[in-house]
């Protein structure tokens, strides 16, 4: 990959890693340090990197360092949110919001997971290759996020309704 | 394919990931369409998918951009939190080790040797004027005669050249001067580092990239020549420290703060608006 092909890869993709982050870590600031390291380790194997494989190259990198920092702020992020649920569920009258809300309280997994497949539109098997699980893990995963968040739209439902 | 309150969810899920062919497709949606609890599940399986926001963008594409003259490496500082204890731990190292070079100058300043007394003209003047602080240390790396450096056989084992020692005059013009100058001034070289590297690769990056001087310390020397002089294992250690701060901080900015009537130096390393503060008293410490 030579240095035009790099700016190619920052104008296309920067700002789909930096949402998939976001979405999945929750912070802004955080995201836009992952983003860069993320495009830091890109220029410094870019030899290495063809343009056709970048993508997939610069997400995987930048799911192992959201990985690392969720490990590091796992406890605080824990005691953050414990007790918010429930208090703010009734903010969300928009069907919209109540997704986003669902999705934001998946695990880790399934909201990485999840997020590849319908930001991106990233198959199994690809999302596999970032996130380290085979693809009937990214299935599942899929999956359960999925019934997560419909079950969650059909709770909040009920008690507006 | 049959639709049933047991199998629906699967079901869905493989019809709205598109894991379906197309005639099962048409067949399950049929089903669905026929059944008010099926279609009301299918709407809010449909509801699952997330929307990217693209109104949420990375503001800091120019920062990542290249020019073509990049090429030709360097410009890596990954983003890093601030390892202050760190940081200032190497800096402090890094600077004992120049302030033990500075140091035989500063005490040739202060307390002038008969050598230099007896030859006014290789004193250098002494300047306290604290706005100008940071371009006095580089001038008194530069242009101070090492004096007690003299007798000394001094023996460099500068990484990138491997050349043998300088004498000691030649001190003030050797890379070692350089490399002080990179040391002090505002914005450090950025040296590209990979994560995860072991001391070795980090300590070979430093040295493709910075030239530390060693100098075997002579022990028949007097104290004073060992005042400006340094252990290659000390040398080492400074290294290894500056390979680890170098890829844990990120858009370094080092100032030096002399407080000469102290006989000291504050130093400030300012990372990602972090401020870690060290003072070096050398002088003090010197036996």
């Amino acid at each position: 990959m030579n240095t035009q092909e790099y700016n190619e890869c920052v104008k296309q993709h920067s700002d789909a890693i930096f949402r998939f982050i976001v979405k999945n870590l929750g912070d802004a600031h955080e995201a836009e340090n992952i983003v860069q390291n993320t495009y830091e380790k890109l220029w410094i194997k870019r030899e290495a990197v063809h343009m056709e494989t970048a993508k997939a190259y610069l997400f995987k990198v930048a799911y192992n360092n959201m990985i690392d920092v969720i490990r590091k702020n796992k406890r605080t992020t824990d005691l953050e949110q414990a007790g918010q649920v429930e208090a703010e569920t009734h903010h969300y009258s928009d069907m919209i919001e109540w997704v986003k809300k669902a999705a934001n309280e998946l695990p880790e997994k399934q909201k990485t997971a999840l997020t590849l497949r319908d930001f991106e539109g990233y198959d199994y098997k690809s999302i596999g290759e970032i996130t380290g699980m085979n693809e009937s893990q990214v299935k599942v995963n899929i999956f359960r996020a999925r019934k997560y968040i419909k079950e969650y739209i059909q709770k909040l439902e009920a008690m507006v309704l | 394919m049959r639709l049933t309150k047991e199998n629906y969810e699967l079901l869905m899920f493989d019809l709205l990931e598109g894991n379906l062919s197309e005639q099962q497709s048409l067949d399950l949606m049929a089903q669905i369409e026929s059944d008010e609890f099926f279609f009301k599940e299918w709407k809010l399986f449909k509801s699952t998918i997330l929307v990217a926001e693209e109104s949420i963008q990375f503001e800091g594409k120019a920062a990542l951009l290249k020019e073509e003259d990049d090429e030709r490496g360097g410009f890596i500082i990954p983003m890093r939190r601030l390892y202050s204890v760190a940081t200032a731990a190497c800096i402090i190292l890094l600077i004992g080790f120049g302030i033990q070079r500075y140091g035989s100058d500063e005490q040739i300043a202060d307390e002038p040797s008969s050598e230099i007394l007896s030859n006014p003209e290789k004193q250098s003047p002494k300047v306290v004027n604290e706005d100008n602080e940071s371009a006095i240390i580089e001038e008194q790396f530069v242009k101070q005669e090492p004096v007690l450096n003299q007798n000394k056989k001094a023996t460099n084992t500068s990484v990138k050249d491997q050349h043998p020692a300088p004498k000691s005059e030649k001190l003030k013009v050797t890379p070692i001067l350089e490399d002080d100058e990179i040391i002090v001034k505002e914005d450090l070289e950025k040296i590209e580092v990979e994560e995860n590297l072991g001391s070795k690769e980090l300590n070979r990056i430093v040295q493709d990239n910075i030239d530390i001087p060693t100098f075997e310390e002579n022990e028949n020397q007097g104290e004073k020549n060992v005042d400006a002089s340094v252990t290659y294992s000390f040398t080492e250690r400074i290294r290894g420290t500056i390979a680890n701060t170098i890829a844990m901080v990120s858009n370094p900015k080092i100032r030096f703060i002399p407080e000469w009537k102290q006989r000291r130096i504050n130093i400030e390393l300012e990372t990602n608006g972090y401020l870690a503060v060290a003072t070096v008293d050398p002088f003090n410490k010197k036996k």
